[in-house]
């Protein structure tokens, strides 16, 4: 005769109510009261779930959440936010830890409590399988995560099955830096995820679920599941936790005291297409949180890009490593693009991690993606020195005699002659760019008289097509974005290229003066220690 | 002292859940062992309880994570919390990179250090039968 477990299956309960039975029905089987458990969880209403360690503020746009009375709690568990609909749902193995022999859990622990949820996927005719170290997937789409914690003598694990899929939802309640991304992009990341409704064309019936969530259960585990309630004991207890979290106390439990995530994202069009890179950036820890790899050009298989991801996400912000992962996963053959390969995928890697400098710098990071740098790290061309600074014609005031000229006399009129007076105080270098060729000849001139490092104002769509030509130059510099109306968007790039763009543009002063600080900076630090 | 692979000083005293102690004057510093961390895989966060929190023998007082596990940590005494490491609050990895140095978890100051009886303790001869055994218990895959 197989052992009997418990099979407790409540209606729907609040955030509060199910993280509260949580922690009562893994502490008491700790203790060796209850028995072992399988159980179930719905939320209503809805509700943005943490990680044991994340913060509200965060990881969710509460303000959103309030509007649509979506709640927000905590687990007792690890791993990342997610937003639980009335539609998903939830299991959880409560059990003595002497059922697996174990006092930890393990790699082949994890990938064996996947296995029942694989195996009532594939029931249902779901092609699912296992996704180290603790996630389920279809064809490198993820449809379940699991986790789980202990206490004394019981383990709780628990996974999610993703029903139905709400993804601007999803979007609106957690703070995914998806703002920045293009619609076609959202498209792309909308990818990276799927649901039982999705793979089966229809909305899955959850009963039916159930049954084949216990059958798969019940024949690895070698046990029978008897349904049951809670036991007195359960019942007292979570009326005694049930305050604690509900409160604002446990809600709000972690409060990083200095902001620590920020997006930063950076782009590169090669001939084969564009590739995008955006990062979320834990700036304290200095690692990776979330990253997207995007674009316009196509990838093989399909989920190639999503594991190229997952590869990443996660990993301390140390370049070379980060490189070398890129590398090693295109050698593994786990990836095809047609005529791109890894360095591809690194340059604009390297042109984001240089905006996680920008930003350690000091310079506030909504300016980040304003600047570029080219042949070295922003860190790096501080550390240089920047000896020239580098201002577009298009800035200079219309009427000014001198649009056409590579100089200016600081009249006061425009935001160069703002910028050249700046330049002036600190000795630089100053050239007005007046056309393609002589941004060119500049550069070389520069380099062959020994300057150090560069600073030019420039749009950004300009930087981006030539980011080739300033490389190949190889005279290490920061570019500054411009505001105002830029001939890419007039389609005028020609007559911008040769010089003869009849609008003005206008430096961001803001980030010259950021920059020419963290110049100035530099520049005292090296002389510190010289 | 290197056992079967694993790095496990000799001085150190070991708790079930491959925690370590290091007993200095009336204090406990406490952190994760070797086995432990190649179990665990990246540290992600670790709980810090404030100072002077109160522990008891047998019982949790804090939680550390790695992937999508929240594991916890037993006291081996009764006392208090006397220092918690920060560095592990932007951190974490140094308990990768090293478990019995910089990686440090906690202090605990003791009122009875022979509760620490309990614990694995002792040369080769003490640790190895025991990871022997932990080993064949979660020998991967
Ligand atoms: S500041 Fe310089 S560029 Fe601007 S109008 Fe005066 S002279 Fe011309
Ligand atoms: S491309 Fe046009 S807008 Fe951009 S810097 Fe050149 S002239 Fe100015």
């Amino acid at each position: 005769m197989h052992t009997q477990w418990r099979l407790l299956d409540l209606p729907p309960l609040t955030a509060a109510e199910n993280m509260a039975l949580d922690a009562v029905l893994v502490e008491l089987r700790g203790q060796g009261h209850s028995t072992n458990t399988l159980r179930f969880l719905r939320f209503r209403p809805a509700t943005v779930l943490l990680g044991f360690h994340q913060s509200v503020q965060e990881e969710v746009r509460t303000d959103y959440c309030q509007a649509h009375g979506i709640d927000i709690n905590r687990r007792i568990t690890g791993g990342g936010g997610l937003l639980f609909d009335e539609s998903q749902l939830g299991w959880e193995l409560i059990c003595d830890k002497a059922v697996f022999g174990v006092t930890v859990p393990n790699t082949a622990l994890f990938r064996r409590l996947c296995q029942p949820t694989i195996a009532a996927l594939q029931n249902m005719g779901v092609d699912a399988s296992f996704r180290p170290r603790n996630d389920i997937e279809v064809a490198g789409r993820k449809i379940s995560g699991t986790g789980g914690t202990d206490s004394d003598a019981a383990f709780l694990f628990q996974g999610t099955l993703l029903m139905d899929f709400d993804v601007e939802t999803m979007l609106k309640c957690l703070r995914i830096p998806v703002e920045k991304l293009k619609d076609k992009e959202i498209e792309s990341v909308r990818k990276r995820v799927t649901c039982l409704a999705w793979e089966l064309g229809k909305s899955p019936d959850c009963e039916l679920v159930k049954a084949r969530l216990v059958e798969a259960f019940a024949e690895d585990l070698g046990v029978d599941f008897v349904p049951g309630g809670l036991t007195a004991e359960e019942e007292d207890l979570l009326a005694e936790k049930l305050p604690h979290f509900q409160s604002q106390e446990w809600i709000d439990m972690v409060r990083p005291s200095r902001s620590r995530t920020e997006v930063v994202q950076a782009a590169r069009k090669s001939p084969y297409g564009l590739v995008r890179i955006t990062l979320q950036v834990d700036l304290v820890r200095n690692t990776l949180k979330d990253l997207f790899i995007t674009g316009d050009f196509l990838s093989f298989p399909g989920r190639a890009l999503y594991d190229l991801e997952s590869v990443l996400r996660g990993k301390k912000i140390v370049a070379e490593d980060l490189y070398t992962l890129v590398r090693d996963f295109f050698a593994s053959g786990r990836i095809h693009i047609p005529d791109m390969g890894p360095e591809d995928i690194i340059q604009p890697l390297a042109m984001a991690l240089a905006k996680v400098d920008i930003a350690k710098a000091g310079i506030p990071l909504e300016w980040c993606n304003r600047i570029n740098t080219t042949c070295a790290s922003f860190t790096e061309v501080l550390a240089l020195g920047i000896d020239a600074l580098l201002l577009p014609y298009c800035a200079k005031d219309k009427t000014c005699a001198l649009r056409h000229e590579d100089y200016c006399t600081a009249c006061g009129l425009c935001s160069v002659g703002s910028a050249w007076q700046m330049g002036e105080e600190r000795g630089l270098a100053l050239v007005c760019i007046t056309n393609f060729e002589h941004l060119q000849e500049e550069l070389v001139r520069l380099k062959a008289r020994g300057c150090r490092a560069f600073a030019g104002c420039c749009c950004q769509q300009f930087f981006v097509k030539h980011a080739e030509d300033f490389a190949a130059i190889g005279l290490p510099g920061i570019l500054l974005d411009i505001e105002d109306t830029t001939c890419y968007e007039l389609g005028e790039e020609r007559a911008a290229y040769k010089g003869s763009y009849d609008r003005q543009t206008h430096l961001n002063m803001d980030l010259v003066r950021a920059i020419l600080a963290a110049a100035d900076k530099a520049r005292e630090g090296r002389h510190g220690t010289a | 002292m290197e056992i079967l692979g694993y790095n496990m000083p000799e001085d150190l005293y070991y708790d079930e859940h491959h925690f370590w102690f290091r007993k200095e004057g009336d204090e406990l510093v406490v952190g994760m062992d070797d086995f432990a961390i190649k179990l665990a895989g990246q540290i992600v966060f670790v709980q810090l309880p404030y100072e002077g929190k109160a522990v008891s023998a047998g019982k949790k007082f804090a939680k550390v994570e790695s992937g999508k596990w929240l594991g916890t940590v037993y006291s081996p005494v009764d006392g208090e919390i006397s220092a918690v490491n920060e560095e592990l609050e932007e951190n974490p990895e140094l308990i990768n990179s090293d478990c019995y140095g910089q990686g440090w978890m906690y202090r605990i100051k003791a009122d009875d250090m022979s509760q620490l009886d309990e614990l694995k303790h002792g040369g080769r001869e003490v640790l190895e039968p025991w990871l022997q055994e932990d080993k064949a218990k979660f020998a991967k895959d």
